[in-house]
């Protein structure tokens, strides 16, 4: 029976890192995905930084992705960003030209994990300094906001400028995604005020249906910078 | 003469069975193959990483001999134990020779965090930023490895999957250590 016993818990030991590994990093499908809580990010400053990656996207197929959290948990953000990269595929496949922009909020850590594909125009030199001199000082202060609009718009710029898409790549983003916890809360919203403005609907809702993201199958292998904040 | 039921199904049997034997022999073996070529090929991408780190060092040297904070003796340690790497034989010679290297990098490395001053170079930020971001390459290429050894050694060591591993001759892979003072690691 003990022998038994001892059978199964050292089955748990092996087992049970890995599946704890798997469910530490989120599944992301926006391009800003401010999972902090409280969010560090207004929807209308979400909308401003996506509006980068959307245009880095369409004009170059480089898919940009931001993510705030509150910690990183075991891994540690380097780790952490690589599992991220991983699990969620940025960057097109067979292109890898994803980069993954990470702000801790717990652990005043950040980190820029740069695609395979990205990494002879985002080097690990330039992403530090952006990191270091874009972003740190803005998100030290409290201004989540100017930070990562800062470090979105230097990456994103330097992408526009020196990343040729390699051939076989789509012209355009090809997803368009459906948030549906806003959709939820827009039908809420919407209930509520036909009942109260008795059927007089209000069209903005809609507006903030869409929010764009998605992501092709891209890899990553440590490539760029972390740091303090 | 005419067989009976039951003698048909004992004469399928018969053949069947060593058919989906071999048959199981041989995508047991196709997937040892398989998953020891994912080490090697992940072991490779380690060994590239490596190199690039490697290639490093004159760089970080001539960078860092115009400041008198580095110690001469560290500086040059590094670039002896470079050119020891670049004619090691074996792996073995390699892996001994890359923990001094990476030690002494590590001295390297203390040092140009110990004074603030030494972050009003342009040039000495960039390489060390580049020394990080290839340590953390390594870092993630080796737990790739890593994983790609776990999965190999699982099924070498598997029922009844061993039995195919032991009849022809596939063998455990050693596991990786991280770098000294490389990310996930840091020495306190």
């Amino acid at each position: 029976m003990r022998r038994v016993l001892f059978a199964i818990l050292a089955g748990l030991a092996v087992f049970a890192p890995s599946l704890a590994l798997a469910d530490e990093v989120p599944k992301v499908y926006l391009y800003v995905n401010d999972l902090a809580s409280p969010h560090a990010l207004l929807s209308n400053e979400a909308h401003d930084i996506e509006d980068i990656c959307y245009q880095v996207d369409l004009d170059t197929t480089a898919e940009i992705a931001v993510l705030v959290v509150n910690t990183t948990g075991s891994l540690g953000i380097d780790m952490f960003a690589v599992r991220t990269f991983e699990v969620n595929g940025i960057g097109k496949k067979g292109q890898d030209n994803g980069v993954l922009i990470v702000v801790s909020t717990d652990e005043h850590a950040w980190r820029v994990e740069v695609g395979y594909g990205l990494e002879g125009v985002l080097t690990d030199g330039f992403v530090a300094r952006v990191g270091r001199e874009e972003m740190a000082p803005y998100i030290s202060a409290g201004d989540f906001y100017t930070g990562i609009y800062n470090g979105t718009v230097a990456i994103g710029q330097k992408i526009l400028d020196e990343y040729e898409p390699g051939p076989g790549s789509h012209p355009r983003p090809d997803l368009i995604v459906i948030d549906w916890r806003t959709v939820a809360i827009g039908v809420a919203i919407f209930l509520v005020i036909s009942v109260i403005t008795k059927g007089r609907l209000s069209l903005w809702v809609v507006g903030s249906i869409f929010k764009r993201g998605g992501f092709g199958g891209g890899r990553s292998g440590g490539g760029g910078a972390s740091g303090k904040f | 003469m005419k067989l009976g039921p039951i003698a048909l199904i004992a004469i399928i049997i018969l053949i069947a069975t060593p058919l989906l034997f071999a048959t199981w022999v041989a995508v047991t073996f196709n997937s040892f193959v398989g998953k020891d070529q994912a080490v090697l090929t992940q072991w490779a991408q380690v060994e590239t990483q490596y190199q690039r780190k490697i290639n490093l060092i004159p760089e970080i040297v001539a960078i860092a001999s115009s400041y008198t904070q580095f110690e001469r003796s560290v500086l040059e340690n590094i670039t002896r134990l470079r050119s020891q790497w670049q004619n090691a034989s074996g792996i073995n010679q390699q892996i001994n020779n890359a923990t001094s290297i990476d030690q002494t990098l590590y001295l390297i490395k203390i040092t140009y965090e110990a004074y603030p001053e030494l972050r009003a170079s342009e040039l000495l930020i960039n390489v060390m930023d580049t020394l990080t971001g290839t340590e953390n390459r390594i870092a993630v290429e080796q737990s790739r490895y890593n994983g790609a050894v776990g999965v190999l050694n699982a099924q070498i060591r598997s029922f009844p999957d061993g039995w195919v591993a032991g009849t022809f001759g596939f063998q455990p892979r050693p596991f990786y250590a991280p770098i000294p003072g490389g990310p996930g690691n840091e020495v306190p």
